[in-house]
């Protein structure tokens, strides 16, 4: 090969190398907005409430999830206050007892099984450890759905590479096992693939 | 360097770009994403959303009957899983059990009656009407055949005990030539030497296996399926000592505290080893033995001059394992007590044979073990129900001890024991001439393949079908697994079929629905007030008699309770016979001597021992659920199907490689195999693999019958295949 050879080799050699680590990410993941924000501080800060107030572990060891419109309406039977959002909520929500179809972060594949109250009850884990700083958050980022499989950035992660992950980003498969891992809890393939 | 830009130019350009794509996460996260999004497909099944809720049942897919928690999304289940300290399996289920709620799903399931048509090795299925199949039966039972062309028409049930067992009993003693047979393939064939001993076939025993500390098992796979799985388990788990005399070595032998590799067809010769020893250097107890049998003294000298012959030395050269070891195992059995020996089967290989059974289980009468408080306890039968108990029910057979060539009509309850059958063993009974064999099964799967008619019957947790105690159980029990589902339109309970039929020749029906059945035979366990039953939504033992009525002794038990009896206190002298009931001394001895002739084999033309091996719940051909594809397919922790494995120094003989693909002979016939070099193996002995069958994982659009190794093995007239002789061929 020639020197122009070599030249344009790298060329394209570079040209993808910046495409596949600064705009294939971009273009892997469709930015959504929320149906309208939410400020997980203002409920936690204003009013003292905490994590387990409205995403809480049921008696029988189920997880809540999401509330639901049922646990809004104790406070959200009217607008409080001025703000767009709560108009949105209350008047085209509320009011035509529609549940707020939010996008949901963390929601994984139909075959996996993670029980919420093994992790927090037994495993005495923050919420935080996997959710981040969502819970002192003043609106709802964009969801960044995979256009492929359709599940949330934050199951990758926010590096690409998923090198050097911290523990608590990401909630592949192998995060899982690396905590377990760390945490010397064993768990056969059917712990979680029922 | 030309200034134009041409086609070359942008060839490098993208082969840069190519080797550039590897070095960024493109090709990885593509990957990734692929694979989820193949997950994600609309037509691939995902758990309902809804409401959880837990129900509890019991899996019937082996005897065992081991209780269940359902965790179900409405009235969907999505996960079983055991229930933690129950008395009966400690809440252990096996990958097949864990599964369960998928079988009602399987692809190869039947919704319709069907005929299958039978090609060469192809067959393929037709609707038909039930009332088709009955007016056939009708017609074979009116045909005036005698017992020289073949005149039985005969049930075959390998699960015997439950409510349709007697169903069928009471069925057949009305028609003539009603014929009840079993395969003897089941877990409790291997007890008969044990009742043999005893002199008994009306009095059940079980086992005390969390009392014992060390268990000597001739080949049964205790830590892989044996009995209830979870007792063995956690026996194992409070320190009990396993010694497994076997000649593979299987997962229990490399699990266990000892392996004692014996050659193939040995067991027998050293159990007698054994039984000399422990004479000979005055290991047993004398004076307890004939406080139990009256006539001991007696029975102990003949039986001293019988094996007299099986010296550690002798024994040591015929079954390979070393003279002092074996004077070791006899006394570790007199100091690690109590000790318990086991006469096992191997769930593809079969059982032992009658004499070889007699030989093992008499060292638990010299160890003392037997009766109550021991760890071979007598324990009371679960009644039959009011209407059975007083109706005449055709007597138990055993299949092997039918005429050839008899049965004119077969009818096979698909509830599989989770041990192979032979098909021979079954084919050589029919009549030459258009014998007509009907299925019940709700699959196209295992023996089913072979027949000419299905009857579709309800599937796992698709009916109310009851649970009599497990073979190795020491007391009785008895459960009730209720359904989840409701099953397809045109599926038939078996007991609804009999009343079809009965009803089309003219004979007395059963009363009631198959549920009524066995809420009859529910309330008459509760008029006898013993025992206990366990409700595993509080984890709480109830005594049966604080159980205020017969109908909420019924509803605990349709909710997943569980009745356990009370041990049985009887006195515990017996009159026993240490050469069986049905021989004497002269043809105990004459069996013995054939049994160590069997191995090595003088054959030159076939030098080779064939032993078949699998695992309980897959040997039988019947669908398996989807987890146990992770067992065989992907991780190949368990042999597929005639996966041949011999010993390097065997292959080297027969000029093969590990891998190839050769042919196993024997006087039966020929099988394709693939060899895998197994250092564990015995030079000399090959064994073959039966997993399961392709169309019981994925049930495929062309059904074939594919022969697996139970074909070319050869079936000796007392029903047994344990090994045959064989040659590696070349393809
Ligand atoms: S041992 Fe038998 S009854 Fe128990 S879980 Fe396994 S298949 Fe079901």
């Amino acid at each position: 090969m020639n020197n122009k050879g070599i030249l344009f080799f790298f060329a394209g050699f570079i040209a993808m190398l910046v495409f596949g680590w600064f705009l294939f990410p971009s273009l892997m993941y469709q930015k959504l907005e929320q149906p309208f924000h939410f400020s997980h501080v203002t409920h936690t800060e204003m009013t003292g409430m905490s994590c387990n107030d409205c995403h809480y572990v049921k008696s029988d060891g189920q997880f809540s999830g999401i509330p639901t419109n049922e646990n809004c309406s104790m406070c959200h039977m009217g607008i409080l206050g001025e703000t767009e959002d709560e108009r949105i909520f209350v008047e085209e929500y509320m009011m035509q007892d529609r549940e707020v179809p939010w996008f949901v972060y963390s929601r994984q594949p139909e075959n996996v099984y993670f029980p919420h109250v093994q992790h927090i009850d037994f495993g005495e884990i923050s919420c935080e450890r996997c959710h981040g700083e969502h819970g002192t958050s003043e609106s709802l980022r964009p969801f960044q759905r995979n256009r492929l499989s359709g599940y949330s950035r934050d199951i990758w992660g926010p590096s690409i590479s998923r090198i050097n992950n911290p523990a608590g980003i990401g909630m592949k498969m192998n995060d899982c096992i690396r905590c377990h891992e760390q945490s010397e809890l064993t768990i056969g393939c059917i712990g979680c693939h029922k | 360097m030309s200034k134009r830009f041409n086609r070359r130019d942008v060839m490098k350009i993208v082969g840069g770009g190519i080797a550039g794509m590897v070095f960024t996460p493109i090709p990885w996260k593509l990957i990734d994403d692929l694979s989820i999004w193949t997950q994600n497909w609309s037509w691939i099944p995902v758990p309902l959303k809804g409401d959880i809720n837990y129900k509890y049942s019991i899996c019937t897919i082996c005897s065992a009957g081991c209780p269940v928690r359902a965790r179900n999304v409405g009235t969907q289940p999505v996960s079983l899983w055991g229930i933690k300290n129950h008395p009966v399996n400690n809440g252990a289920l096996c990958p097949l059990g864990f599964g369960g709620h998928h079988l009602a799903f399987h692809p190869a399931r039947l919704r319709h009656p069907v005929k299958i048509v039978h090609e060469k090795n192809k067959i393929s299925t037709e609707k038909v009407s039930c009332a088709d199949i009955i007016s056939l039966i009708r017609k074979n039972i009116e045909s005036k055949q005698t017992p020289q062309t073949g005149n039985l028409i005969a049930m075959l049930d390998d699960r015997p005990g439950r409510t349709v067992s007697y169903a069928y009993r009471a069925f057949l003693a009305q028609i003539p030539n009603g014929t009840y047979i079993t395969t003897g393939t089941d877990e409790t064939d291997s007890m008969q030497g044990l009742y043999e001993i005893l002199g008994t076939e009306n009095q059940e025993y079980g086992f005390n296996i969390e009392k014992a500390r060390t268990i000597v098992s001739f080949g049964a796979p205790l830590l892989e399926g044996w009995g209830i799985p979870g007792r063995m388990m956690h026996a194992r788990k409070n320190g009990c000592r396993i010694l497994q005399v076997e000649t593979r070595f299987s997962h229990t032998a490399s699990v266990a505290d000892r392996w004692l590799p014996v050659k193939p067809g040995t067991e027998a010769v050293f159990a007698l080893g054994l039984a000399n020893v422990l004479i000979n250097e005055n290991l047993i107890d004398t004076d307890k033995l004939s406080y139990q049998s009256a006539n001991f003294d007696k029975e102990l000298k003949n039986y001293k001059e019988c094996i007299a012959g099986y010296t550690p030395a002798y024994v040591a050269g015929r079954t390979g394992i070393k003279e002092e070891l074996i004077r070791e195992i006899a006394r570790e059995m007199t100091t690690e007590t109590p000790s318990l020996v086991i006469c096992g089967r191997e769930p593809a290989a079969g059982p032992f044979s009658r004499e070889e059974q007699i030989a093992i289980w008499g060292l638990n009468f010299l160890l003392g073990n037997i009766g109550p408080g021991n760890l071979i306890v007598p324990r009371r039968s679960v009644p039959a129900g009011a209407s059975f108990s007083e109706t005449k029910l055709a007597s138990v057979k055993k299949i092997s001890d039918l005429p050839d060539h008899s049965i004119r009509v077969l009818m096979i309850d698909e509830a599989e024991s989770g041990h192979a059958i032979p098909w021979q063993l079954i084919e050589r009974k029919l009549v030459a001439d258009n014998p007509l064999v009907i299925s019940m099964s709700p699959y196209l799967a295992g023996m089913t393949k072979r027949a000419d008619y299905v009857i579709p019957a309800p599937t796992q947790y698709e009916s109310c079908q009851d649970i009599p105690p497990s073979f190795d159980s020491q007391t009785a029990t008895y459960a009730v697994s209720a359904p989840f589902y409701t099953p397809p339109e045109n599926v038939i309970q078996p007991t609804e079929f009999l009343n079809r039929l009965a009803e089309d020749i003219g004979i007395e029906k059963t009363n009631g629905s198959y549920t009524d059945m066995i809420k009859e035979r529910t309330a008459e366990i509760y008029e006898k007030k013993r025992g206990w039953i366990y409700i595993p939504h509080n984890g709480r033992l109830i005594e049966t008699a604080d159980v205020f009525t017969g109908q909420q002794f019924w509803s605990h038990l349709n909710n997943g309770g569980y009745w356990i009896d009370e041990p049985l206190e009887q006195a515990d002298n017996y009159s026993i016979s240490l050469f069986g009931i049905s021989h004497d001394r002269g043809s105990f001895e004459k069996a013995l001597r054939q049994i160590d002739k069997s191995y090595p084999s003088e054959n030159t033309t076939y030098p080779l021992a064939l032993v078949p091996f699998g695992w309980r719940g897959v040997v039988d051909s019947g669908p398996v659920t989807p987890l146990i594809t992770k067992l065989y397919q992907e991780t190949e922790f368990r042999k597929g199907t005639n996966r041949a494995l011999i010993h390097p120094e065997t292959g080297g003989f027969s000029r093969l490689r590990d891998g190839a693909q050769t042919t196993i002979v024997t006087d039966s016939g020929e099988l394709q195999v693939r060899i895998e070099f197994n250092d564990s193996v015995m030079p000399g002995v090959v064994h073959v693999a039966l997993g399961p069958d392709q169309d019981s994982i994925t049930g495929v659009k062309e059904v074939r019958i594919k022969e697996n190794i139970l074909s070319v093995c050869s079936l000796k007239d007392n029903g047994t295949w344990r090994m045959t002789p064989a040659r590696i061929g070349t393809v």
